[in-house]
């Protein structure tokens, strides 16, 4: 099943989507980078930007996703150490993985951003999670995420919530 | 062999050959689907689930759970955009996510939860021991990771949306990533 391998390629390469996966390439028909109706932020620090952030309703208590384009346009490379959201009980970087016919989930720690590189967050992919809501997160809202690097660097960004 | 039998079979081959493909994959043969029945919540019928009870009309299934951030709510909007592919005629299919996370769902709130992808699709849980059964009898996986006892667990569960024909017939597995009007070509053909 070709749809299949391209999954599992994905998954696989830790995220470091240097053109094959990071783009157009992406199984379903939902979150689409750069979509007009998200808040199409582009919040640039430093040279670290996002791109297109977008995250799906939820109700309080329950867990959802956030998706974007994180780039670096420094010369220096840089990794991304963590996430953290007050929206949120807890905010952790995940992947969905399959394995076999099963679906799973696992957290990413420590993910490079080298020089021009960027790391693409999309459904059935790499994903913010958000743990426990403490407000249901409904379209039009919009839900603030702190990237934490290991230079020292922070990018705050703000999602727009959009049913996908 | 007569010339006609064989003039035929070459005929039938190449029309085979010439089908245009599924877009899920093909179970051959197709089984029985296995049974499905849960008794879900005495004062919400619609969450009580017998599969042989859906003769006649495709079942459209996913094992899920209403904590996935991610995989589950991206295949139900796939599936609410495949209905709506469909267009105004969307009868004789049904749209049913089963919780394989008993202990955080409820039947009520499955249905709830499929419910905001689209009103016409369903939702139920199973009770533990359904639960059991249900793993045994589909062939399928679903457990907890991380601490169960924490409300932070996650639950690894099938990745396929699974498809009964109308006869009751296990006929496709649908993987994730397939774009909604090709589910809708898939579910238009067996309806
Ligand atoms: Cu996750």
């Amino acid at each position: 099943m070709t749809s299949r391998t391209i999954f599992a390629a994905c998954a696989s390469g830790l995220l470091l989507l240097t053109g094959a996966c990071g783009g157009s390439e992406q199984g379903t028909s939902e979150g689409d980078v750069g979509d007009a109706t998200t808040t199409s932020d582009v919040t640039t620090m430093t040279g670290l930007s996002a791109v297109a952030p977008w995250a799906r309703p939820a109700d309080a208590g329950k867990n959802t996703a956030v998706y974007l384009e994180l780039a670096n346009t420094r010369p220096e490379g840089d990794s991304l150490t963590g996430v953290r959201s007050a929206a949120a009980e807890r905010t952790e970087l995940h992947e969905s993985v399959m394995e076999g016919e099963t679906m799973r989930m696992r957290p990413m720690i420590g993910v490079a951003l080298p020089s021009g590189g960027r790391i693409v967050f999309r459904p059935m992919g790499p994903h913010v999670m958000l743990l426990r809501l403490r407000d249901p997160l409904v379209p039009g809202d919009t839900v603030e995420v702190t990237f934490d690097f290991a230079s020292g660097r922070s990018l705050a960004v703000r999602a727009g919530v959009r049913a996908p | 062999m007569r010339p006609l039998v064989v003039i035929t079979l070459l005929v039938l081959s190449i029309v085979g050959c010439a089908e245009r493909p599924w877009h899920g994959i093909v179970r051959s043969p197709a089984d029985p689907a296995p049974a499905l029945v849960l008794a879900g919540a005495a004062d919400l019928p619609v969450t009580r689930i017998r599969l042989d009870s859906f003769r006649g009309e495709v079942v459209v299934l996913y094992f899920g759970y209403t904590h996935c951030p991610d995989v589950c709510p991206t295949t139900l909007a796939d599936w609410a955009r495949a209905k709506r592919a469909l267009g105004a005629d969307t009868t004789g299919i049904r749209w049913i996510f089963v919780s394989v996370d008993p202990t955080r769902d409820s039947p009520a709130e499955a249905h709830g939860y499929a419910r905001q992808f689209d009103p016409a699709f369903s939702g139920t849980a199973p009770t533990d021991a359904e639960l059991a059964l249900l793993l045994k009898d589909w062939a399928i996986a679903a457990y907890p990771e991380g601490d169960p006892r924490t409300p932070d667990y996650t639950v690894a569960h099938p990745a396929y949306t699974f498809v009964v024909d109308a006869d009751g017939r296990f006929r496709l597995m649908i993987p994730p990533g397939v774009r909604a009007d090709d589910i809708a070509d898939d579910l238009r053909r067996l309806r």
